[in-house]
């Protein structure tokens, strides 16, 4: 069973270190729930594990079914069967989704699918995210609304099949309806594939089998636990830790520079 | 020297070399689609067009060449109600410069100008959009909008977009958008962890927005475009 390992890390963006020795492992066959708040680097820690160039790994590794993929292309990564479902899943004009799909589900094959058998994949992952057929010729998330966005990267890894799959807020934007059918889903998939998933609500957590739960706090894993954290969090937020485990949350430094008799608008653009 | 007087609609194809400027004039009420398409070597291009009364003229560009060129544009919009609608996309390479300065007279009121140009820059070319957009004194309720784009993909390639609004009349409608910037890193990003390659990435971006020109011409012709961006991108 491969495995995602990562060994103190530290990644900075824009010369500022966001994870600070960060380390962890997870299964492809668990599903982990991230947790911790607003600011800390969950979003940091998906985005590296991709590769996204703009975060940069200044010491530390990250393995993947024991090969070290720390500097790795991002296609690479997702090659070997990573998959990241976008916290804001950008909009590209003029890409048609049926091609990039197509483009896609390729790279991952070593010959390419044949049109019949594409569209028999495609009409059974629009059909399993109750997305209408018809969306699928439009370009990819251009004009589509905050949920059909989040719909559309399930859609994706339905359709790609990755080993690991990371979830970054996968709930927020989607109705009551669609978080129901995302957690079905994910529920469905857990028997296939890994999950690591960062949300801010309980709701998705409670419909699929979680197996851990970490709290990621000031760029390290602060404390690791069961289902129940996420609970305990739900309820209380995140002030217990600095009680029951001396863990202080570090707030930005930065103070709010805008005085009275200023324009904060202007400021704030400066 | 190759005139084109326009009494009725009309739809004409023409490639760049069969001509070194192009006159148009188009009468009252009447419609001329021209199409403009340019795979060879041509060096200067002139076109000028005087729109008459209730006239509209619409060109699509399709530039895709692999050589310089110096394209010089004037449309006068000379009558009440006349418009154009300019639409412009090019693809340069190697150590070209393509300059295009595209400009709009709105001599009376209650005329229209809408221009697109779009261009992507790589290897070491040097793509340069400029023209004006003019609002005469008197041409109140005049709609003009001017918008210029350029991608450059590679370290040593240049783009210029600097399209000039002059305005001598109030109660107009005017916009004016000018765009230099490299390739979207979150969009290639994007693309990327889905498991296409940098190059694949480059080439369905591109495509995406420099094909859409190609839907206004033959199947052959639109080939030879995707061809062309897949080859040079």
């Amino acid at each position: 069973m491969p495995k995602l390992e990562i060994k103190d890390l530290h990644v900075s963006v824009e010369n500022k270190e966001i994870l600070k020795g960060l380390t962890l492992s997870v299964d492809t066959s668990e599903t982990v729930a991230l947790l911790g708040p607003n600011g800390n680097g969950k979003s940091t820690l998906f985005q590296t594990i991709m590769g996204n160039p703009n975060y940069r790994v200044t010491s530390g590794s990250i393995k993947f079914d024991g090969k070290d993929i720390t500097e790795l292309e991002v296609d690479e990564r997702s090659k070997l069967g990573l998959f990241l479902g976008m916290q804001n899943p950008s909009e590209v004009p003029g890409v048609n989704n049926v091609d990039f799909l197509k483009a896609s589900l390729n790279a991952h094959r070593e010959k390419p699918i044949s049109l019949f058998e594409f569209y028999k994949v495609l009409n059974k992952a629009y059909e399993e995210m109750h997305i209408p057929f018809e969306m699928s010729s439009r370009n990819l998330n251009e004009g589509f609304s905050g949920g059909e966005k989040k719909k559309n990267e399930i859609l994706q890894m339905l359709i790609l099949q990755p080993k690991l799959v990371m979830l970054d807020e996968i709930d927020s934007g989607l109705d009551v309806d669609a978080v129901q059918l995302v957690g079905s889903i994910i529920k469905k998939e857990q028997a296939n594939r890994g999950f690591l998933i960062i949300s801010h609500y309980a709701r998705l957590y409670d419909l699929i089998h979680v197996d851990r739960a970490f709290i990621l706090v000031n760029g390290v894993i602060a404390l690791e636990g069961d289902k129940s954290l996420i609970k305990k969090i739900d309820q209380q937020g995140y002030e217990w830790l600095k009680k029951e485990h001396g863990i202080e949350i570090e707030k930005e430094e930065k103070m709010n520079e805008v005085s009275i008799g200023s324009c904060a608008i202007k400021d704030s653009m400066k | 020297m190759n005139e084109i007087l326009i009494k009725n609609n009309e739809s004409k194809v023409m490639e760049l070399s069969d001509f070194s400027s192009l006159n148009i004039e188009l009468d009252e009420g009447s419609n001329l689609d021209l199409k403009l398409i340019n795979f060879d070597s041509v060096k200067n291009v002139e076109i000028s067009a005087k729109i008459g009364r209730n006239a509209t003229l619409n060109v699509v560009f399709a530039e895709f060449s692999n050589s310089s060129i110096n394209v010089k544009s004037v449309v006068d919009l000379t009558q009440k109600g006349a418009a154009c609608n300019w639409k412009l996309a090019t693809l340069g390479n190697k150590d070209v410069t393509k300059r295009f300065d595209i400009s709009f007279n709105h001599d009376v009121g209650e005329t229209t100008a809408d221009m697109n140009n779009y261009g992507v820059s790589c290897d070491r070319s040097n793509i340069i959009f400029t023209g004006c957009n003019h609002i005469k004194k008197g041409a109140a309720k005049s709609v003009t909008h001017q918008n210029a784009k350029v991608i450059v993909f590679d370290e040593k390639a240049a783009g210029t977009a600097s399209p000039i609004l002059k305005i001598d009349e109030n109660d107009v409608v005017a916009s004016h958008g000018a765009v230099v910037g490299q390739l979207n890193s979150d969009h290639m990003f994007y693309l990327m962890s889905r498991g296409l390659t940098k190059e694949e990435s480059r080439k369905i971006i591109t495509m995406g927005y420099l094909k859409p020109i190609s839907n206004y011409f033959s199947k052959k012709t639109q080939e030879r475009i995707e061809n062309i961006i897949m080859e040079v991108v």
